[in-house]
């Protein structure tokens, strides 16, 4: 049986064996059916078709570079540029330089007195724009408050009519009840009849 | 100059040159994905798990020095994602009991599902446990010796045996059972 098994393995391993030793495989039903199971997997094997890879993005395969450390601190990059900047004209040429800064210092001065003059016509506009608001929003609340009185009023006035037409429909009615009352008790004793005065 | 030795295209991935592991990973892309396929006989999860396998590749690679050869060395990341990957599918989903789909296939998957072929090579290799799969694959798709599926699989020659004569037996049963 070590034999067969040594000499399966052998045949598993692609090793050339002898007529006799495949004879022996076969005559051995475990390792015929072995072999043939074996067979079965060499030929699918070999009859494979490779599959073609589906179109895929390979660079997905690289984890990406932080790039973000190039473009960490662009204002530190630009201020940093002009020092360079400022630094180069006065290396430059000195006294050229001075009047270069002057220049640019009075154009900057001219610069900020103009935007201060629009931060304030915007905060002019801004308060007067406040102003306007808070009158508006307070005659809106005196609009809602007064329509608010009318209306109360009305339906106070509404349930008045209402409860005074009521009231009346209800004398009315007692009215009739007394009348019929009396028209009942008219053929009765005398200290039994109610004065039915009308008012 | 336009053939780079497996060798060069190695080193200059190595170095970080996109070039040369973008052409590096279109040479071993064909029969990865194929490993992955005959693996996973789902394209999808072969496409994920292939991708899993290069994006290791490509992390390991500064640590290759070329002891062995590349096709070993990323076949061992093939074993060690495809085992892992198939782990984690097992946790969701039972990968053997994914039913096959009848439609809405890509044209490629199509394809694939109609040839009688890799139906068959599909029902053989489902029909065995992962292991003896792997130890399949090795043998007879990759033909490697005992020792070789030993050394990739961190066993012995005669676990790598013994798996592969199981994996023989149970081919046995299934083909009874489907001649009835």
């Amino acid at each position: 049986m070590a034999n067969l098994d040594s000499l399966f393995t052998a045949w598993l391993e692609g090793e050339s064996l002898t007529d006799e030793q495949i004879a022996l495989l076969q005559a051995n039903a475990e390792y015929a059916s072995m072999m043939n199971n074996a067979m079965q997997w060499q030929q699918q094997s070999q009859h494979y078709e490779t599959v073609p890879v589906p179109n895929w993005d390979r660079e997905s395969t690289m984890p990406k570079v932080q790039k973000q450390s190039l473009f960490f601190g662009a204002g530190v990059w630009a201020v940093a540029a002009s020092i360079v900047f400022c630094a180069w004209v006065f290396v430059s040429n000195p006294q050229q330089g001075n009047q270069q800064l002057l220049e640019q210092v009075a154009k900057q001065t001219n610069l900020l007195e103009s935007q201060q003059k629009q931060i304030d016509q915007l905060q002019n506009i801004i308060t007067a724009q406040n102003e306007v608001q808070q009158q508006q929003m307070y005659q809106l609340a005196k609009e809602a408050i007064k329509t608010g009185r009318v209306e109360r009023q009305e339906d106070i006035a509404s349930v008045l009519a209402y409860i005074k037409t009521q009231r009346a429909q209800d004398q009315a009615y007692l009215r009739m009840q007394l009348n019929d009352l009396a028209e009942q008790v008219e053929g009765g004793p005398l200290p039994t009849v109610a004065n039915n005065l009308e008012y | 100059m336009f053939f780079q030795s497996l060798e060069t295209l190695i080193a200059k991935a190595q170095q970080g040159n996109k070039r040369a592991w973008l052409k590096l990973v279109k040479q071993h892309e064909t029969q990865v994905y194929n490993y992955c396929l005959r693996m996973l006989s789902h394209p999808d999860d072969a496409m994920d798990l292939m991708q899993e396998v290069f994006i290791s590749v490509y992390k390991s690679l500064p640590s290759f020095r070329g002891e062995s050869s590349f096709n070993t060395w990323l076949y061992q990341i093939v074993h060690r994602r495809s085992v892992e990957y198939y782990r984690r599918r097992k946790l969701h989903q039972g990968l053997d009991d994914i039913p096959e789909e009848s439609c809405e296939h890509s044209e490629l998957e199509t394809n694939q599902l109609q040839s009688e072929q890799h139906h068959e090579l599909k029902a053989m290799m489902n029909n065995l446990p992962w292991e003896q799969r792997l130890v399949v694959e090795l043998k007879f798709f990759q033909h490697c010796t005992f020792e070789e599926i030993a050394e990739q699989l961190g066993i012995s020659t005669n676990t790598a045996k013994s798996r592969l004569y199981s994996a023989l037996g149970k081919l046995k049963v299934h083909l009874e059972a489907v001649d009835g």
